[in-house]
């Protein structure tokens, strides 16, 4: 997996959120800090082509984002902030179908995945429960199920622990370890980052350290605590 | 337990009516719809409220179980209950009692049919079926039929969402000390679900929602 910013800018109307990025990420887990307001997750969107860059572009495995995006869409699975604003179905099982549909027409094995990703999850009870009755961990894990069942070549994930409790980010934390794709993670916990390969501050529409978790987690908290 | 110790909570399955097919289920309601609508006599109106309102507690028994996925469903139609409650009066101060009853029964079997089909209905089968029905405008290219389909559901999803929501709302203008105004109480409400309503479309987008035509 190789993400590469060519001279990414991204405006908003006189505001310059990233200036000029030019970076490249290969490394199996990424982590991303900044203060709020810094641009980290507009630096995610620009990965699956939620934002366009106002100049320069993102290439995804050679692919360039804003010309693929499906393409790149199939391959980059995205978990946003609040699972509330993801889940779009009622229920889980038909909501972890919508995202499958059009990749997996065939029911049957759409069932079988849906099943075997709650599994791996160890949520399986949950397939038929009314998504406005988990609790917010439950909804999370649940927000998770649905982007690892399109097997995602590689996960992007927003904050995916601010809303968790300790048991649940915990649990998060624990899956993630397992996870045999890249992940790259946008987050305040830096207490998850610090066995990451390599950690980037974003700051002032650039990026401020960029470099091995513990080098760059150790400048970070003396610089911005 | 599994899913770190919360109680399951599944859908109940199993009625009558769980065991029709979505698309009869719809027929039906918009045939029964469409009648209750064109008759004004009160017998007749009185009637099918009586068997909606069995019809209902026949899927939903025992009514309101607590923590049951069906028994929040059902809390979601408390406030139209109210509004219709609020009609009547307001029909019955205007026109008279009777016309007041025709509203009320009329109404309520309208809302208690809605509710049984909703609550034994899964939402993906009911999309099939607005899929279905609105494919051969899609072919005319009137509409697109599979995006219709996804605003249906997802319209059924946001309804508890948007729910929790106006009480979060409420309660934080009541802890700043302020009355609950129409006004203090919508705007945030607008502006939050426009906030939700970018956000989705965004997750709809990165889960591959929009691609196609």
């Amino acid at each position: 997996m190789i993400i590469e910013f060519e001279a990414v800018s991204v405006k908003r109307g006189a505001r310059t959120i990233l200036r000029e990025f030019n970076i490249s990420l290969s490394e199996s887990r990424i982590g991303i800090v900044g203060p709020n307001g810094a641009g980290k997750s507009t630096f995610a969107r620009l990965i699956n082509g939620l934002i366009t860059p106002t100049a320069g572009r993102v290439v995804f495995n050679g692919m360039t984002v804003a010309d693929h995006l499906n393409a790149v869409r199939q391959q980059v699975g995205f978990l946003f902030q609040n699972p509330d604003n993801q889940i779009v179905f009622p229920v889980v099982q038909e909501d972890m179908a919508f995202g499958l549909k059009p990749s997996l027409p065939d029911k049957v094995l759409r069932a079988a995945r849906i099943q075997a990703t709650l599994a791996q999850l160890d949520i399986a009870d949950l397939s038929e429960r009314a998504v406005h009755t988990l609790s917010g961990g439950q909804k999370q894990l649940v927000a998770l199920a649905c982007v690892l069942c399109a097997q995602p070549d590689i996960l992007v994930l927003d904050e995916p622990t601010t809303q968790l409790d300790l048991r649940f980010r915990n649990r998060l934390l624990q899956i993630m370890g397992q996870l045999q794709q890249p992940v790259i993670a946008i987050s305040h916990d830096l207490a998850m980052l610090e066995s990451f390969d390599r950690v980037l501050v974003i700051d002032q529409a650039a990026v401020q350290a960029d470099g091995p978790a513990a080098e760059v987690l150790t400048w970070y908290r003396a610089h911005y605590a | 337990m599994t899913s770190l110790d919360q109680p399951s909570n599944a859908l109940p399955i199993g009625t009558w009516l769980h065991r029709w097919p979505a698309g009869l289920k719809l027929l039906s309601l918009f045939t029964l719809g469409t009648a209750l609508v064109l008759t004004d006599r009160l017998a007749i109106l009185g009637v099918a409220a009586i068997v909606a309102g069995l019809v209902c507690l026949s899927v939903h028994w025992p009514p309101f179980k607590q923590g049951s996925a069906s028994s929040t469903r059902s809390t979601v139609f408390l406030w139209p209950l109210i509004t219709l409650v609020a009609i009547v009066a307001y029909i019955g101060f205007f026109s008279g009692l009777e016309q007041a009853l025709v509203v009320l029964c009329r109404l309520l079997a309208l809302l208690l049919l809605a509710v049984s089909v909703m609550a034994t209905t899964r939402v993906t089968a009911m999309m099939a079926v607005v899929e279905k029905v609105l494919q051969p405008f899609d072919r005319w290219g009137w509409v697109r039929a599979d995006k219709v389909a996804l605003m249906f559901g997802i319209s059924l999803r946001l309804m508890p969402v948007l729910l929790e929501q106006w009480h979060e709302i409420r309660e934080a203008q009541a802890a700043r000390g302020h009355r609950a105004s129409p006004m203090a109480l919508l705007v945030p409400m607008l502006v939050r679900t426009l906030q939700r309503a970018n956000e989705m479309a965004d997750a709809i987008d990165a889960r591959g929602g929009s691609s196609g035509r």
